[in-house]
């Protein structure tokens, strides 16, 4: 050992490398409880955001029904076609909703809906 | 099937572990990664893998250091470009001339070290750990200790010169 090392040594002596932060106990210890409720919470949100859209759909899709009853066929056959869930169900009457619209333009007629429906109207 | 431990008794379990040896660790991972984030990474990583297998150890120490050491090699191996160098990673010891510009020089010397040169230097200096200590620890020959003991004052004593 030389001189030079003693001084590097004699100098090492005096410091050490920091020390934890003072809550990463409680982070190790606590990490698993912590990370259950959020999700508990986002579960929770996410199931009434898909209860509130499926609400507002079937709406939707029984006013378009009752606005035209002939075109509960043409509906019934898309909504098949896409999937025949509820979200299909409420594609389908929009579209055929709004192709009737046009088609009614297109003839120039009076039983033209008063507007196009869109999605969630 | 074995009973697994009550999720209460397996957080007061790590938590004795973590304030018997967590302090100890954290600044070998603050020396090896020569980045105190990381080491905050490293630490809890390798704790809540305890809390999530239910194990009780019969070597903690041992077990504990090894565990620590390979997830700082691994993680030098696939994330050192992305090293966080902001944070210092010494402090005073209490009681103990302090000189703030000594102390930077000092930090910044040391991350030019290599890791294994960093570890030897921690485990000797730090710890206190014999180079037969360490040789056996890490794997390597007494010589090999020495080598990288020596070559990481050489280098130290280099950087603080200029």
């Amino acid at each position: 050992m030389t001189d030079h090392q003693d001084d590097i040594e004699a100098l090492l002596r005096n410091y050490r490398p920091i020390g934890p932060p003072a809550d990463l106990k409680h982070r190790i210890v606590h990490r698993g409880s912590r990370s259950v409720w959020p999700w508990a919470v986002a579960a929770a949100l996410l199931l009434v955001s898909i209860v509130g859209v499926q609400a507002a759909s079937s709406r939707t899709i029984e006013r378009l029904r009752a606005a035209d009853r002939d075109a509960v066929p043409a509906i019934e056959d898309l909504a098949a076609s896409l999937g025949g869930d509820d979200a299909a169900h409420l594609l389908a009457a929009t579209v055929v909703a709004n192709l009737r619209a046009d088609a009614a333009l297109l003839r120039g007629g009076t039983d033209a809906p008063q507007a196009r429906e869109g999605v969630g109207k | 099937m074995p009973e697994r431990t009550p999720a209460g008794d397996r957080r007061a379990y790590v938590g004795g572990l973590y304030d018997a040896h967590g302090a100890t660790l954290y600044r070998y991972a603050v020396m090896l990664l020569a980045d105190a984030i990381a080491a905050e990474d490293v630490i809890q990583q390798v704790f809540a893998a305890l809390l999530r297998h239910d194990v009780h150890l019969e070597q903690e120490a041992h077990y504990l250091r090894r565990a620590v050491r390979n997830e700082c090699y691994s993680w030098l191996r696939t994330r050192q470009a992305a090293a966080s160098v902001s944070a210092e990673i010494l402090e005073v010891i209490p009681g103990r001339a302090s000189d703030p510009d000594q102390r930077i020089a000092l930090d910044r010397a040391i991350r030019t070290l290599p890791a294994e040169q960093r570890e030897v230097v921690h485990l000797h200096s730090f710890e206190g750990w014999t180079f037969q200590q360490i040789a056996d620890a890490s794997d390597t020959s007494i010589n090999t200790v020495a080598a990288r003991y020596r070559y990481a004052l050489a280098r130290l004593r280099q950087q603080l010169s200029t």
